[in-house]
């Protein structure tokens, strides 16, 4: 799919706030993917992903009056995103681990590896490990998509503030897969 | 330690200094503890980079534009049903009305009598265009 300019996103939104609704649907092909990596891995399972993800475009469509055409249309997605799906991590009451449910995406499943799924199963593994604060601003790093000024201006701090807690973070999750590895090893053998 | 954990993040993330290159390069010739701390940092961030974003359901979007258009009041009983049960029982009063007209023994005062025809004809063609204007609005939404 094209990547959609800033201006281009402008004129979108544009159209919807006069009453075209249907033209909300650009928006939310261009960023559905990545809005959904972002929440999967701060909510850990499929059916809580899909739930935040939908919830976060909408909440978004609503706001949408509230946009103040300054930062990028995804910057300010992702914030709500990242948001609800924090708020939603805090109502799991049993935020129950189940390894078994690996999410594969349709347009690879035929070409899915096991190896894949097994680098998707250790990533689900790691991030269950990892706190809220350090999931989020993990999720979005690894989205590959954002520059640390936009996870900075998305998670509301300073930019200095956010390099360290992601190299803290970036830390954590290494040490958090090399014990997962480790303990996969030691049962393997 | 943590110096140096960040040291490696910043070249890993292509943020470093050219000082600071030579620095990581150098220790990485001559630290043993530096070497391992720099294997485990890039291969873990390896292993998370090279991701696709995972794909929410096919149909996710139609999900999302579904919950962001109110449904219309479509309740058969609050829209359909009444309309045309209320039609009809004024369609009823009218047709009676007129019925006691020509029988000679109409209640309503005969100078109106004549508007009775016409107006069944005025509320059939509103009742008319609001069926086909809520039937176009039901195909839009859905």
């Amino acid at each position: 799919m094209k990547q959609l300019s800033k201006e281009e996103e402008y004129e979108i939104i544009r159209q919807v706030l006069d009453g075209k609704k249907q033209s909300y649907r650009l928006l939310v092909d261009q960023y559905k993917r990545y809005v959904y990596s972002a929440v999967y891995k701060i909510v850990g399972t499929t059916e809580d992903a899909e739930d935040c993800a939908q919830e976060a475009f909408v909440k978004a469509y609503r706001s949408l009056g509230n946009f103040q055409f300054q930062s990028k249309f995804s910057t300010w997605l992702y914030r709500i995103a990242v948001n609800t799906a924090i708020s939603k991590r805090r109502k799991q009451k049993f935020y129950t681990t189940d390894i078994n449910e690996v999410q594969i995406n349709d347009s690879v499943k035929n070409a899915n590896t096991l190896q894949q799924k097994e680098q998707k199963k250790y990533i689900k593994m790691a991030f269950e490990k990892m706190n809220e604060s350090d999931a989020s601003i993990l999720s979005l790093f690894y989205l590959q998509e954002l520059s640390l000024n936009e996870i900075a201006d998305i998670l509301e701090i300073e930019v200095n503030n956010a390099k360290v807690r992601l190299y803290r973070a970036r830390k954590r999750l290494a040490d958090e897969l090399k014990g997962i590895l480790h303990h996969e090893v030691k049962t393997i053998v | 330690m943590e110096e140096q954990q960040f040291l490696i993040f910043r070249y890993l993330d292509g943020d470093a200094s050219d000082k600071e290159k030579k620095q990581v390069e150098q220790l990485l010739k001559t630290d043993e503890q530096f070497l391992i701390l720099f294997q485990e940092l890039k291969s873990a961030d390896d292993f998370f980079k090279n991701q696709e974003p995972e794909s929410p359901k096919k149909k996710f979007t139609q999900s999302v534009m579904k919950a962001i258009s109110p449904e219309r009041n479509v309740n058969f009983f609050d829209s359909t049903f009444l309309s045309v049960l209320g039609g009809l029982i004024v369609l009823l009063v009218l047709v009676f009305s007129y019925q006691m007209y020509v029988n000679g023994n109409s209640f309503i005062p005969q100078q109106y009598t004549s508007y009775i025809l016409p107006s069944i004809a005025v509320l059939f063609f509103f009742g008319l265009v609001e069926f086909i204007l809520d039937f176009r609005a039901k195909q839009i939404d859905s």
